[in-house]
């Protein structure tokens, strides 16, 4: 590359709210479509796609124009037109709208193009709504790539990458690089010095004169940059006023303007208008795959992964209702975070039915699995965390996890954690000599009441639910008492005792009731 | 000329019906087996518990097969594995397996609500990976053999993909001809003792196991007795 003046590269998406429509409904490109400024039949046609421009369709037609000279149109409203006043009027022709804009994402995306490029970008379009939709500038300069075209391509490559098509100018100035881009297709590169030359044959209209300044130097014969770039700056500053001197300088390719870049936020979100209200899961999976796939194509420009799903569903009756689907792992599996998201909704369904998707993730490093030389690999993290989310679909909340001790008198006390394997637990130290092998007790939960029979004191006969005979043999009492500071005090004498069912139980009396309980079966 | 051709090949390949099924080059790859070092229970089952494959561990109450379960798991997490636990009749104790060795911070606790759902978390288990044994407790579950064949043969086939050890603890044999290893514990002699003028402790049992099925070696052989001690 050049190391000595500035050099800057314009990514440019042409028809950009063609093209962002496109992103969000691929099924589009093959048909004509266009814009309307709002719904109904007198809605006036601001956009339309190449398809329908060569069948004739115009911006400024109104949508019952376009459509009688293009019968297969389809029209869809601008983000941002204002929506349907009637239920009514929403079963007729033009589909539903309003809200979600996915203007806003596609031009976000553009920018992660450009930053996964170079770390100065300088994005046109901002919130105010001011500046060129598709469109952002970036330093050409230091770009790790062999070359100016090389850069070009992987930019536009990267842009297809997330569904956009886009065309590049790279050139010495943010005019010639905006204008490279616009006239050409593909990649332009503009050599340094060439400036002047490139742009002499454009017309003057790309230089985007405003309408008085147009129409003179039109009445002056003046249509093309390079007749206008043989003034002198001094003397149309002279009769154009400031305006019309930058206009000569852009002309001659000497734009003053420098790159102002500015930080870009790591928000990563898209969202979707649905046509029609959707009020099964399937259908709304579908759409959901959709959003998650683009998404994660952002993501993967920055080299992240996805670590939380937020998910917005904007209900028919109640408004927006904002869910938050936990990943056990930053991920960038579509499939991984469709089946998360999948599980939440089929776990705590929607109230009503769905109008509009918004879906925003909390961008992640990419955890490189840490194996160990002596210990072998457990699960991989993300397929665990969709494991341990059907399994918890399957068994229901608190009924998945990891057990722990609980620090408490109480024998029956049990507690799950969330499942984290990688994370070291205070551990009970056994005290198992080596090549035997403890006495496990299975507990039965919630105790169970029994009844017990006995002989001045001397245990002899147990019967419970499932189980009961003869005592063979008997072990105890030992009692066990706490929390007798709280209201839910114990006291309980303990027993193990052999039956003649062949089965060895854990029973105990509670003394404050005087009944009997079996804890547990030893086996 | 063509004859001679084929009796050269008969004659370097081995006539068909000289051929023996199994002798291929290479063979069965060995089996890789999970070391319990409980008593002479890894000699008896031929090393340990077979992995990718399932096997039973059944009784009646009280016969210590909880105890050699938790036995499998604590050997399983000492070797920094991770293990799943699908508790049909949630009679887990945390206190008792951390007792007898299991690391709990390793131990995946599953308390299905039922039979079908306990198979269908038992098979998405062995899908996932990673599990050095995943053990379904079917407890005293009173009819799991209503349960269809096809449910075990497709965990069979499941754990087959995987390097795990999938154990089945139940009072009796449930899996049919798809387990590979089948365990069946007796009780032998239980020990009382008291000290001095103290209560009468239970200290434990012996238990006796007896390879029922076993589709990798000999089946029969029996263990001496393994001791299930209370401390």
């Amino acid at each position: 590359m050049s190391t000595h003046a500035a050099r800057i590269a314009c990514v440019v998406v042409p028809n950009f709210a063609i093209a962002a429509l496109y992103r969000v409904e691929p099924a589009l490109r093959a048909i004509p479509v266009a814009l309307t400024d709002g719904p109904g039949p007198r809605a006036a046609i601001v956009a339309v796609s190449a398809a329908a421009a060569h069948l004739g369709v115009r911006t400024g037609l109104t949508a019952t124009q376009g459509t009688a000279i293009c019968t297969t149109l389809t029209l869809r409203p601008m983000p941002g037109a204002p929506p349907q006043p009637t239920a009514a009027a929403a079963s007729s022709a033009p589909p539903a709208s309003g809200g979600a804009d996915y203007r806003r994402a596609a031009q976000a995306a553009l920018c992660e193009v450009a930053a996964s490029c170079s770390p100065l970008i300088e994005d046109s379009h901002d919130d105010s709504g001011t500046g060129h939709g598709g469109l952002v500038y970036l330093n050409a300069r230091g770009a790790p790539f062999p070359s100016e075209h090389a850069l070009g391509a992987a930019l536009t490559a990267r842009a297809a990458h997330v569904g956009l098509e886009a065309h590049v100018g790279i050139a010495s100035t943010k005019t010639t690089a905006r204008l490279a881009a616009l006239t050409g297709s593909g990649v332009t590169v503009v050599s340094p010095g060439t400036e002047r030359r490139f742009l002499a044959p454009l017309g003057i209209d790309f230089l985007e004169p405003d309408p008085e300044r147009a129409a003179i130097l039109i009445r002056w014969g003046i249509t093309r940059i390079g007749q206008l770039a043989c003034l002198s700056p001094a003397a149309s500053g002279r009769r154009l006023g400031a305006l019309g001197a930058t206009l000569v300088r852009r002309a001659r390719g000497e734009d003053g303007s420098p790159l102002v870049p500015r930080p870009m936020p790591l928000a990563f979100e898209e969202e979707i208008d649905l046509d029609y209200d959707i009020d099964t899961l399937e259908p709304l999976a579908f759409v959901l795959r959709g959003c998650l796939d683009r998404l994660l194509a952002r993501l993967a420009l920055r080299a992240l992964a996805c670590d939380e799903l937020r998910l917005s569903l904007r209900l028919a009756t109640q408004g927006w209702e904002e869910r938050i689907v936990a990943v056990a792992a930053p991920t960038t599996d579509a499939k991984v975070l469709l089946t998360l998201a999948r599980l939440h909704l089929e776990t705590h369904p929607p109230a009503a039915s769905v109008e509009a998707i918004r879906v925003a993730a909390r961008p992640a490093h990419v955890r490189a699995a840490q194996l160990d030389l002596y210990r072998p690999a457990g699960p991989a993290p993300e397929r665990l965390a969709t494991t341990l989310a059907r399994l918890t679909a399957i068994c229901g909340t608190g009924r998945v996890g990891q057990p722990a001790i609980v620090n408490s008198h109480r024998p029956e006390a049990i507690a799950l954690m969330p499942f984290d394997p990688d994370t070291p637990q205070p551990q009970l130290r056994s005290t198992l000599p080596p090549g035997s092998c403890r006495l496990a007790l299975r507990a039965i939960r919630p105790p169970r009441p029994v009844e017990v029979f006995d002989t001045r004191g001397e245990l002899d006969f147990v019967r419970g639910e499932g189980f009961g005979g003869r005592v063979v043999a008997v072990a105890g009492p030992w009692r066990l008492a706490g929390e007798w500071w709280t209201a839910d005090g114990f006291t309980r004498d303990y027993y193990d005792v052999s039956l003649s069912d062949g089965g060895i139980y854990r029973i105990y009396r509670d003394r404050r009731t005087t009944m009997w309980f079996v804890e547990g079966e030893y086996d | 000329m063509a004859s001679s051709a084929a009796r050269d090949l008969l004659a370097r390949l081995g006539f068909p019906a000289a051929l023996r099924l199994g002798t291929a080059a290479g063979g069965t790859p060995p089996v890789s087996r999970l070391e319990l070092r409980i008593g002479t229970l890894d000699g008896a089952l031929g090393g340990g518990f077979p992995r990718g494959r399932l096997s039973e561990i059944v009784g009646p109450p009280s016969c210590g097969k909880t105890a050699l379960l938790y036995g499998l798991l604590a050997a399983a997490t000492a070797r920094g594995e991770v293990v799943a636990l699908v508790d049909l009749t949630d009679t887990f104790s945390p206190t008792a397996a951390a007792a007898a060795g299991v690391d709990l911070a390793r131990t995946l606790w599953v308390r299905p609500p039922s039979v079908i759902a306990a198979l269908r978390c038992t098979e998405l288990l062995l899908d996932a990976g990673g599990f050095g044994v995943v053990a379904v407790d079917l407890g005293g579950t009173r009819h799991p053999s209503r349960l269809e064949h096809g449910a075990w043969a497709r965990l069979a086939r499941a754990v087959e993909r995987s390097s795990t050890v999938a154990a089945v603890l139940a009072r009796e044999r449930v899996a049919g001809t798809s387990s590979s290893l089948g365990l069946a514990l007796r009780p032998l002699d239980r020990h009382w003792s008291r000290r001095g003028r103290g209560p009468v402790l239970f200290d434990g049992f012996d238990a006796e196991v007896t390879l029922v099925r076993n589709r990798l070696g000999i089946v029969g052989p029996r263990t001496d007795a393994v001791r299930i001690s209370a401390a």
